[in-house]
């Protein structure tokens, strides 16, 4: 198990390397000019030779794709170009609100979307079946920032039950120490905190999960399905055994397989998604974060999102191969 | 000076909530829907709302070092955070006091005598004093003895202030001089933008990085707390009730960032901001329909233009150039693209400009008088006038339409038989190709930096300033002469007929065709008083009340 999970770390450097060659070229090839950026709309043509000198943007490609990588795997990024403060600093900063988000969607994702799929396969072919179906469809297709604004506008601006945006209620303050803002006013014991950074992210977070939680269903249903055609469950209903119990304990736990990588590819989405949803809520996070480097052409910036962006999913992808042998005892890595 | 552009990529998703939104609220909400909006909790959580204002912007503040940032949220914070030795008057863009008490300038215009308010601290408690003024200049002035000077974080400071000034110095304890080594008389209207907001001796100690998260000015709201500032979500500021200029009338000013300009308006509408800008024209018409709001306006300090390349072909005609000004109908524009939000332009001052021209000779939309002038340049059907035509595809603050301006200007020159091909081009390369000359004709727009002439007129269209704000290549002798005449008087009347007599031979040459200025527009709720636009798209917080 060791040796696996020491393997797969090695593997995850090229991986990475070739993520931050991949940025970089893509950098290269967006149109405009870092240093036109930076000058700003009426920098003067000698201050922007002034900052291609600064920062090396006139060095020649290789020399600059190496400080580059130099920087990516020292983990110093050096300062944003855009706020003058520590690109590290920043990214934690706004990392934690990211995962915040994304995990109480995972959680909304499974605590809906597992039970919504055994209910159908339970009931197959009944309109329980198909009307579980019918809702999976709708939020697989339908994109989050569609369904973030109709829910603002219906749920908060109309009715008033959640507020319009934004992650926590304006002027309460909050000591962050992980700058996730649930756990952080649990964690200070502010309770108006709690309060309003919960109802803040519900309705965000629900957004966000509706797509993992109709993948999620209808994969918890077609691998029911498959398990509960299956002999042993038969016998197992034959020796008497209560039915909840059957669909519990011997198909569910067998169906989770599939299910659980099915979760593992999500979490790409999810971050996708994340960055997506914070624009749409006015929530700060590493989504808007990136976004605004982008436009700033904010190298340093981008450069560390994506590799903490990276470094999270080959995290995950790992985490659920490991989950494996923990779910199904026949799987050994070696 | 280049700021983050308030009306930024909002237009799609505005539109997309006005069709989807709209349409399934309607649809699922027949019984709701009035003005029936609850106020969510957040209006509740505020200790006492009464006291606090919200003021919702899209991008957060980037810096709050007034040398460094590069936002107009930035250049607002920091404009009530910091005081400049001079200010703005309210609502205008000329001069009053500020920490400078009263100002005297030399003879010769190469003196600038300030006589320095007393008993004035900074937030951190240091003294503001003669002394103190000098370690804040010198701190941006490059090869200064402990000077930050860095010109990829402050790329204006050159251009508006230092390049002007030779020395300075403390001439006593409350008196503090510049040096120039010509004269400049725009030079006061450049200490007034934030960029001049005077900063704490000991937080510019700390360095930039420290700075620009924990201000120290000896403005009317201070940051009381680093953690106040909660990035990319709310920036509470506290009222200094020390202030020289008299405690703030509310105890909080908070910044909140709210990325959608219609959830900026929603939440005006339900009161959870008091003050809103960079909404889209469609959301401030919705806005004027609310008996609880209220739209503060007026024509914006800027330029929305086409530039035409006037060395390169067929722009170096003259005749060319007046033809297809006269084949633009302004007004029906305005109405038509901008909902009546733009003010249509006669030449390049805007009218909240001291010296705007309400007499220039310009050109009224006259499609008789193109196809006159065209056919003297050699242009008919046999033989149509071609080129490109470069657009953005982004909305800028002074075209919130981004490139269907271009489409509507195709059409009014089509009509004249004029066929002009559209190119778009990606932003900063699109404005990196311009100042390189490389395009035929373009649209442009500028917003003013500091309400002076000479920040239209010779940035725009100078002969000096060709490539870098003369996109145009535009160079007349007489407008250069008169242009630097202008700098070198300081009694305003005089600068006015000056710089009136430039822009009347600029419109005749007609480098530009001249569109518009688009409409400065603020949304406050009703019960916001003595709110204040700034023609600089900054707003002073300290004395707007809540009723």
């Amino acid at each position: 198990m060791t040796r696996y999970v020491a393997r797969r770390l090695l593997l995850a450097i090229p991986v990475l390397f070739g993520i931050m060659t991949a940025v970089f070229v893509l950098l290269q090839l967006i149109p405009g000019d870092p240093a036109i950026a930076l000058a700003g709309e009426k920098g003067t043509a000698e201050h922007i030779a002034q900052i291609r000198e600064e920062f090396g943007l006139n060095r020649p490609l290789p020399v600059q794709y190496a400080y580059f990588l130099k920087s990516a795997f020292t983990l110093n990024f050096g300062d944003s170009l855009r706020t003058n403060q520590p690109v590290a600093g920043e990214l934690r900063q706004f990392f934690g609100a990211t995962v915040e988000l994304s995990a109480a969607a995972l959680i909304i994702a499974l605590a809906v979307g597992i039970p919504a799929g055994v209910v159908a396969a339970t009931h197959r072919a009944a309109p329980l079946d198909y009307g579980t179906m019918m809702l999976a469809l709708i939020g697989i297709s339908t994109p989050v920032f569609w369904s973030g604004i109709v829910l603002i506008y219906i749920l908060s601006f109309r009715l008033g039950l959640f507020p319009i945006g934004g992650i926590i209620g304006t002027g309460i303050r909050l000591d962050r120490i992980t700058d996730a803002y649930v756990l952080d006013s649990v964690l200070t014991g502010n309770g108006a905190a709690f309060r309003s950074s919960l109802h803040h992210l519900l309705l965000p977070a629900f957004v966000l999960a509706t797509i993992p939680m109709a993948i999620v269903a209808r994969m918890t249903r077609s691998s029911m399905l498959e398990v509960l055609g299956q002999d042993y469950l038969r016998t197992a209903r034959a020796k008497g055994l209560e039915d909840r119990l059957v669909v519990v304990r011997h198909a569910l736990k067998n169906a989770l397989i599939p299910i659980v990588t099915a979760i593992g590819l999500q979490f790409g989405s999810l971050i996708s998604g994340a960055f997506l949803t914070e624009t749409v809520f006015g929530r700060p996070g590493l989504g808007r974060y990136v976004v605004a480097a982008i436009g700033a052409r904010d190298y340093p910036a981008i450069q560390g999102t994506v590799l903490v962006v990276a470094v999270g999913f080959v995290a995950i992808n790992l985490l659920v191969d490991v989950a494996y042998a923990a779910i199904d005892p026949r799987i050994h890595y070696a | 000076m280049s700021r983050i552009d308030p009306l930024r990529g909002r237009l799609v998703r505005r539109d997309l909530l006005k069709i989807t939104g709209a349409a399934a609220g309607a649809a699922a909400l027949g019984p709701f829907t009035g003005h029936g909006v609850l106020p969510s909790e957040t209006a509740f959580a505020r200790q006492d709302a009464a006291s606090t204002i919200v003021f919702g912007v899209g991008t957060d503040v980037d810096a709050l070092d007034p040398r460094t940032t590069d936002t107009q949220e930035g250049y607002i914070a920091c404009a009530n955070i910091y005081d400049c030795l001079v200010l703005y008057d309210l609502g205008a863009t000329t001069i009053r006091p500020g920490l400078a008490e009263s100002w005297e300038i030399s003879e010769d215009g190469l003196e600038y005598t300030f006589n320095l308010r007393q008993g004035v601290s900074f937030h951190d408690g240091a003294p503001f004093n003669a002394e103190a003024v000098v370690t804040w200049y010198n701190s941006f002035v490059e090869g200064a003895p402990d000077s930050q000077y860095d010109v990829a974080q402050m790329p204006y400071v050159q251009d508006f202030i230092t390049s002007w000034i030779d020395s300075v110095e403390a001439v006593d304890e409350y008196t503090f001089r510049m040096m120039l080594p010509k004269p400049y008389s725009p030079l006061l209207a450049n200490l007034a933008i934030p960029i001049a907001g005077v900063i704490s001796p000991t937080a510019i100690a700390g360095g930039l990085e420290a700075l620009a998260v924990n201000p120290s000015g000896t403005g009317a709201f201070r940051l009381a707390r680093a953690e106040d500032w909660t990035r990319d979500s709310q920036m509470v500021l506290e009222a200094n009730p020390d202030y020289w200029g008299g405690a703030p009338k509310v105890q909080q000013f908070i910044l909140k960032v709210v990325p959608e300009g219609s959830t900026r308006l929603q939440q005006v509408e339900t009161g959870e901001l008091d003050v809103a800008w960079a909404l889209t024209p469609e959301d401030v018409e919705r806005a004027r329909e609310n008996p609880d709001l209220v739209i503060v306006e007026d024509a914006g300090l800027n330029t929305n233009n086409v530039e035409f390349n006037v060395t390169k072909e067929p722009f170096t005609s003259k005749e060319v150039r007046q033809a297809l000004n006269y084949a633009v109908n302004k007004q029906e524009l305005s109405e038509g693209l901008y909902n009546g939000n733009m003010v249509p332009a006669g030449g390049v001052l805007p009218p909240v400009d001291w010296a705007f021209n309400p007499d220039l000779q310009s050109y009224p939309y006259d499609p008789d008088k193109a196809l006159e002038l065209l056919t003297a340049a050699g242009y008919d059907e046999a033989n149509p006038l071609t080129f490109t035509l470069m657009a953005y595809t982004i909305p800028r603050g002074y075209n919130p339409v981004g490139d269907r301006l271009a489409t509507a200007i195709q059409e009014y020159w089509a009509e004249v038989g004029v066929q002009a091909e559209i190119q778009t081009g990606e932003w900063t390369q699109y404005r990196a190709d311009r100042r390189e000359g490389k395009f035929q004709c373009s649209l442009s727009g500028w917003q003013g930096d500091n309400g002076d002439p000479d920040n239209f007129l010779y940035a725009l269209l100078g002969g000096d300033s060709k490539g870098n704000g003369n996109n145009a290549f535009y160079e007349n002798p007489e407008v250069d002469a008169l242009l630097a005449d202008a700098v070198a008087v300081s009694d305003q009347e005089e600068r006015k007929t000056i710089y009136q007599e430039a822009e009347q031979l600029i419109v005749d040459d007609a480098p530009w065709t001249f569109l518009g200025y688009q409409k400065h527009q603020v949304v406050t709720r009703a019960n916001i008083t003595d709110f204040q636009l700034q023609p600089t798209y900054i707003y002073y917080f300290a004395g707007v009340s809540k009723t």
